[in-house]
């Protein structure tokens, strides 16, 4: 899971206060706890890097001029996720309207909504040969790109991110136990997709 | 149960997410049931590798561009302003122990000298954020007759001004440095003068206690005075800031319904949203206790 220099609540309350009263420097500390984690989120929902850096930009940007609108009380890092899943979203709905023309790049990390890429030649075929984790990372990868925004957004925040149900909860809008059922709706499609590989690489299989 | 209740219950277990009933019900499931227990085994598999995917690489930090692109201004935030008189003088005088440390000053030679160039500037950098001009004369508490009218009660650490200022109390000096815009001037318009010096002395006493964990020397060193007028009211202040000080003074103000800090003097126009102080201040990574220190002063405008 991405690290940040994570500041104790009461730190965290404490640069709130002072970048309410204007304090830039503050700011820049708040920047450097969240941005790996607000970078990563984006990075994955959308699978590209150079939009990602940017809108990660522009999370930080909002949240400044919007910073008296959060509620002391409530949790910043909810607070903050919530811009950062609305901004994603509406770059892919812009994308979807772009998305016309065949994208040139067939980035493996890149977002694919046209459906789920056709996955590599058998391993059975290539007897002894072993899948590496970093190839079964990038098809895994590839294979959440795949998803549909929805259940995209519940597996990077949940798988990746580390955040717990309630969180998510707040995060995209929907019920608890919305989350859970797109949890298992998206994993099943994941399972559906990745297990062959795996089961390639194991020794003994599974079924 | 049945087995797809099962299934959706194992994505939950994941997550440990599952009620005490929901957990019992899939142990007695699962006892019984080869096949969910493989798809069980096959989940862990599927989301045991996409928990460990290592995270995309940032590089650079995003904190120096998105700092340097914060406007200025910012909405107000409800700070408690109202400070009773009696405490602001209080937090006056403590905050004149607390922050200065040095025997007092020639007091009535560098007042005499810091009221004097007030006329000599003619033309004073007109910013356009609004209607009103800034002529000296707009200053009341400050009559042309400087020396006469000498504060009373002053104190001036002497020190701490900084290497590239000259020393405090050589009249030829303070107006070149005041022409040339190293001393920089604020008129601040529509604050009620003793309240805000009080609430100004301490958030910055308490501001600079804090970066002090940092730096504390910088803490301490910053040279602090107030200017009293004749009839021993507040009239202004004289100040070391770093810019990140000028900028978070500023927004303390101006949070204030009807207070307006405008730069008097100065090279150039008040830069627009994201600059704040002039160039030479600035420091790329906001580290007051790395930035310089430029002495600026405020003069209370009055209502």
């Amino acid at each position: 899971m991405p690290e940040n220099r994570r500041s104790s609540p009461e730190r965290e309350g404490e640069l709130i206060r002072r970048c309410l009263a204007g304090d830039t420097a503050s700011f820049g500390e708040i920047v450097e706890s969240y941005e790996k984690r607000i970078f990563a989120t984006i990075y994955r929902i959308l699978g590209h890097s150079e939009d990602a850096r940017d809108l990660a930009e522009e999370v930080f940007l909002r949240a400044w001029s919007k910073l008296d609108t959060f509620r002391e009380g409530a949790r910043f890092s909810t607070w903050l996720y919530t811009i950062a899943l609305n901004l994603t979203r509406s770059e892919l709905r812009k994308r979807k309207t772009r998305r016309k023309v065949k994208p040139v790049s067939l980035d493996a990390l890149g977002g694919r909504e046209d459906g789920p890429p056709p996955l590599p030649p058998d391993p059975a075929e290539s007897p002894g040969e072993i899948l590496g984790r970093r190839e079964l990372h990038e098809l895994a990868l590839e294979q959440i790109a795949a998803l549909e925004p929805d259940a995209r957004e519940v597996v990077v925040l949940r798988d990746m991110q580390d955040l717990a149900y309630d969180e998510i909860a707040g995060i995209t809008g929907v019920p608890i136990g919305t989350v859970r059922s797109r949890l298992f709706r998206a994993r099943g499609t994941l399972r559906t997709a990745l297990l062959p590989l795996l089961s390639a690489r194991r020794k003994g299989g599974a079924a | 149960m049945n087995c797809g209740c099962a299934r959706e219950f194992l994505s939950a277990r994941l997550d440990g997410a599952l009620t005490d009933a929901e957990a019992k019900e899939l142990r007695e499931h699962l006892e019984t049931c080869a096949e969910c227990r493989s798809r069980a085994a096959g989940l862990e598999d599927v989301v045991g590798l996409v928990r460990e995917i290592p995270a995309p690489e940032l590089g650079r930090s995003l904190a120096p561009d998105v700092v340097a692109c914060l406007p200025r201004k910012r909405r107000p935030a409800p700070i408690r302003w109202l400070v009773p008189l009696a405490a602001a003088a209080c937090l006056l005088i403590v905050a004149r122990f607390a922050l200065f440390d040095a025997p007092v000053e020639e007091a009535l030679e560098v007042a005499a000298t810091d009221e004097a160039p007030v006329e000599k500037i003619s033309a004073p950098e007109r910013w356009e954020s609004g209607p009103g001009t800034r002529e000296p004369a707009d200053l009341p508490k400050k009559p042309p007759s400087a020396p006469s009218a000498a504060p009373q009660d002053v104190m001036d650490t002497g020190a701490g001004l900084g290497a590239d200022a000259p020393p405090a109390g050589k009249a030829g000096g303070l107006e070149e440095r005041v022409r040339s815009g190293d001393v920089r001037r604020y008129s601040v318009r529509g604050a009620e003068p003793d309240a805000a010096a009080g609430v100004i002395l301490a958030e910055l006493r308490s501001r600079r206690s804090r970066e002090g964990e940092r730096d504390r020397e910088a803490a301490g060193a910053g040279e602090a005075r107030v200017v009293q007028g004749p009839s021993g009211d507040v009239a202004g202040m004289v100040l070391a800031l770093t810019a990140a000080e000028i900028e978070f003074v500023t927004c303390l103000l101006e949070e204030r319904p009807g207070v307006r800090v405008d730069r008097v003097n100065g090279r150039g126009k008040k830069a627009p949203a994201g600059a704040g102080a002039a160039p030479e201040a600035e420091s790329d990574d906001g580290d007051d206790a790395v930035e310089r220190r430029v002495r600026v002063r405020l003069d209370f405008a009055g209502r």
